[in-house]
């Protein structure tokens, strides 16, 4: 199975020049919480503008492992890496990446839905004022696009200067999205974005998912098999830091060929 | 780790053995019924079919009622989807033995050795083309569900040879036995089919084991 070419050959069809390559490469990661070692030589490419999944039983690394795309795990001391993480093929770990920039190019929704505690406008801007953006017409523009990306404008529109804490959860997870978006970032990060939701709030924003990526290349983290099944082009299965299996998302759920994926895919695994 | 579903899918597959079973010994009985010209062997045929019929119900019943349940994936998916179209299939074949039956009235026991047909060969390739693939559904394995698909050329050179055998009497104006040759070769065309049918279910083992679809590209 060459999936890199598969992917290479399908992206290409379909990005534009300047989106030759993959959006992400990783190449031999290694990462340890201290003397533990979580991930281990993970190697794989994630292209432009698809949504690719982890999947694995609890503790296998996914979330370690997507929180590495945008360096959140530097902000835990005892952790250690070796590897390579190219974005648009700039090795995040060099010194030279700027992690503010590397930051808003790669954006994260959390599993539970983290709004500040301020209006639905201001949660918007939130990036964009730390960037130093002033300009009201710009804040304006930003907000109405993002929460139109984010599937939430009609239903806010009328109540922006409203605490973000009023909203359902549905609604607080994908003003969370429209947040992260409105700094127009290329990668979108979601770990495990629906496990706190009920099935009405985890269909809007699995339809969102799909939407997005028409836009950002979107990876996430999910325990539920369907929804990866559901929204993702590509699934990886991780075990005990490992990368078993990496391929299209309907060879991994019809005809995986690995026997690990196998049984955990059809729940014989433990 | 077995859970809940496991069982239920080893469950269909029980049934699935049972339906199996049943097609398997109407099929026998349909072909003894041609041999001896017993029409107590027709009634049970026909009684085994309705057999068929209701569990052919029964077992979609539970396929559908996992799919929508557990949306089972991977191997399990397969073996759902595969058991799902094999139970169809199992029933046409029940379909044939009975039509096998209704036809053997027009044969004389004897006619069965005078003619040239080689009716009895087609009936041993058949019965052992119906427990080859439906051992192999059973066992999952998709090399023994190949042995199925090297018996087919045979029953079909068979059939062909018959049409050309009635042919060939018609033509030299040999109608003294038309009726029982006409019913020959009709129940050479029904065998025919089982044997197809057992092609069928051993494509779909092989889906279920390999994950390949060979239907259309034996080569696979």
């Amino acid at each position: 199975m060459d999936v890199n070419h598969d992917l290479e050959k399908a992206s290409q069809e379909e990005r534009p020049q300047s989106e030759e390559g993959p959006a992400i490469e990783v190449e031999g990661l290694n990462l340890y919480y201290g003397a533990n070692q979580a991930l281990k030589d993970i190697s794989l490419k994630i292209p432009h503008r698809q949504v690719t999944a982890f999947i694995g039983p609890s503790g296998c690394g996914k979330s370690t492992f997507l929180r590495c795309f945008n360096r959140m795990n530097d902000l835990l001391d005892i952790v250690r890496m070796d590897g390579i993480i190219r974005l648009d093929g700039m090795n995040v770990f060099d010194e030279a990446c700027d992690v503010i920039e590397l930051r808003r190019r790669v954006g994260m929704v959390f599993q539970k839905s983290n709004p500040f505690p301020m209006s639905i406008y201001e949660n918007v801007v939130y990036g964009l004022r730390i960037a130093g953006v002033r300009d009201k017409a710009i804040l304006d523009e930003a907000v109405e696009r993002s929460l139109k990306g984010a599937a939430l404008w009609t239903e806010v529109k009328e109540r922006l200067k409203d605490s973000a804490l009023g909203l359902s959860g549905g609604q607080m997870q994908r003003l969370c999205i429209a947040r992260a978006i409105a700094v127009n970032p290329d990668v979108i990060l979601m770990d495990e974005p629906c496990s706190a939701l009920d099935p009405i709030a985890t269909a809007k924003v699995e339809e969102l998912i799909l939407e997005l990526k028409n836009q950002y290349t979107v990876v996430i983290v999910t325990h539920n098999m369907q929804q990866a099944g559901r929204v993702a082009d590509l699934t990886a299965f991780m075990y005990l830091g490992e990368l078993i299996e990496y391929d299209r998302t309907e060879v991994i759920f019809t005809r995986p060929s690995q026997r690990h994926t196998e049984d955990y895919v059809t729940g014989r695994f433990g | 780790m077995e859970q809940h579903y496991h069982r239920e899918i080893k469950d269909i597959y029980r049934k699935v053995g049972k339906l199996g079973g049943l097609v398997e010994i109407g099929v026998g009985k349909a072909l003894r019924c041609l041999k001896d010209g017993d029409p107590q062997l027709g009634d049970e045929v026909r009684d085994g079919d309705r057999n068929i019929d209701l569990l052919e119900v029964d077992i979609e019943e539970d396929c559908l009622k996992v799919l929508a349940l557990y949306q089972p994936v991977a191997r399990d998916l397969r073996a759902i989807v595969t058991l799902l179209k094999v139970t169809t299939i199992l029933e046409r074949m029940g379909d044939l033995a009975e039509n096998i039956v209704n036809k053997a009235s027009l044969v004389p026991t004897s006619y069965l050795s005078e003619s040239r047909m080689d009716i009895p060969r087609m009936g041993e390739l058949a019965l052992k083309m119906v427990h080859t693939s439906l051992t192999s559904l059973l066992k999952g394995d998709g090399q023994l569900a190949r042995e199925v698909l090297s018996l087919e050329k045979e029953m079909d050179e068979l059939h062909k040879y018959h049409h050309k055998v009635v042919a060939e009497d018609i033509e030299g104006q040999n109608i003294r036995f038309s009726r029982a040759e006409l019913g020959l070769l009709s129940i050479s065309r029904y065998l025919e089919r089982i044997g197809d049918q057992s092609v069928h279910v051993a494509e779909d083992v092989i889906y279920l084991d390999e994950a390949k679809i060979i239907r259309h590209n034996k080569e696979i």
